[in-house]
């Protein structure tokens, strides 16, 4: 049989096979990946997105989406410098050119508007899971140095 | 005495029934093993050693039993689509078949295997494809989100039938020749 004797053609079926194996493969996974992607565009949370530089200037990004708190800091155009603790999530050092300074012992941190009134937010930013509707702001302030204690929001 | 081409075609007649019998036997024990059937292999074989026609007859002819008798359920298109589909199989087995011998299914058991798993696959393809868009069609599905969503079924199905081709297309297709000599097609050509 002549395709026998030539083995370039038995090695152009085999690359033919593995050419539409990976063709099919990679179609499928785009399209999982593409799906995936305008399913989490749609479950964005839209959120009050604030920064107090602790010196009485204060903005409101009102109407800002994201996933996590990171995203929409992202996403409001904020320039976010951090340091990332791995699972611990990310711990932000500076906003827009504010940096955190030990010597005077000013930080960054995130609160949570509630019922009670500002709630410190708990977890890293690129941790925390937005919901529709909340308003958070991110506050330049002093903590104690002896029991971390920090006040909230004016 | 028996009229030996009578012998002949009473012994083809048998074998095609035999594997139109073993295809839907296998295929209801198989129903629980999502795209994984020996039916393809065994249209494939048949249409290797008996032509074309038959092959194709017997894809036709399992698909209009198993088509019907179906655990998960009976569409007229879709019955017609594998049918016609399965046929395929049937009609490459005899094309190929016709340059091959057995002098040649002996002495290049590697390279045979590696283009028994490949027309496996390609046919498989094929097969998918057809049946994917006469889904599409019949059930009013966005052609493209149809062959997007079948590509894991695919896979699976065109991988599994170039390793059953490539593994088992030899050994049964020896058993035969040893089984049913005399016939005037595919692997007794020599």
């Amino acid at each position: 049989m002549v395709f026998l004797r030539n083995k370039w053609f038995l090695a152009l079926v085999c690359i033919l096979c593995w050419a539409i194996a990976a063709s099919l493969l990679s179609g499928y996974y785009y399209y999982q990946y593409t799906d995936l992607v305008s399913r989490l565009e749609k479950s964005k949370a839209v959120i009050n997105l604030g920064i107090d530089y602790g010196n009485g200037t204060r903005v409101w990004f009102n109407g800002t989406r994201g996933l996590t708190l990171y995203d929409a800091m992202l996403e409001a155009g904020w320039r976010v410098d951090g340091e990332s603790y791995g699972a611990m999530g990310l711990y932000v050092k500076a906003i827009n050119g504010v940096e955190q300074s030990v010597e005077q012992s000013m930080y960054w941190a995130w609160w949570l508007w509630t019922s009670l009134g500002w709630a410190h937010g708990g977890s890293a930013c690129d941790k925390y899971i937005l919901s529709n509707g909340e308003a958070i702001l991110w506050y330049y302030s002093y903590v104690d140095p002896k029991t971390f204690d920090v006040k909230p929001p004016p | 005495m028996d009229n030996p081409s009578n012998v002949v075609n009473g012994r083809k007649l048998s074998l095609i029934a035999v594997t139109v019998a073993a295809s839907l036997g296998s295929n209801y024990v198989l129903i629980g093993v999502a795209n994984f059937k020996i039916m393809d292999l065994l249209v494939f074989i048949s249409g290797f050693v008996f032509g074309s026609l038959i092959g194709a007859s017997v894809g036709v002819l399992i698909w209009a039993i198993y088509g019907v008798l179906n655990p998960y359920g009976f569409v007229p298109q879709i019955w017609v689509a594998t049918m016609l589909s399965e046929s395929v199989y049937g009609i490459a087995g005899g094309i190929l078949g016709r340059s091959l011998s057995i002098a040649s299914l002996s002495s290049n058991k590697t390279l045979l295997s590696i283009l028994f798993g490949a027309m496996g696959f390609l046919l498989t393809f094929i097969y998918d494809i057809a049946t994917n868009i006469a889904f599409a069609l019949t059930f009013n599905v966005p052609l493209i989100a149809a062959l997007i969503t079948g590509i894991p079924f695919a896979i699976i199905h065109q991988a599994s039938n170039a390793a059953l081709f490539g593994i088992c297309s030899i050994p049964l297709l020896t058993v035969l020749e040893k089984s049913y000599r005399g016939w005037s097609h595919g692997v007794s050509k020599e």
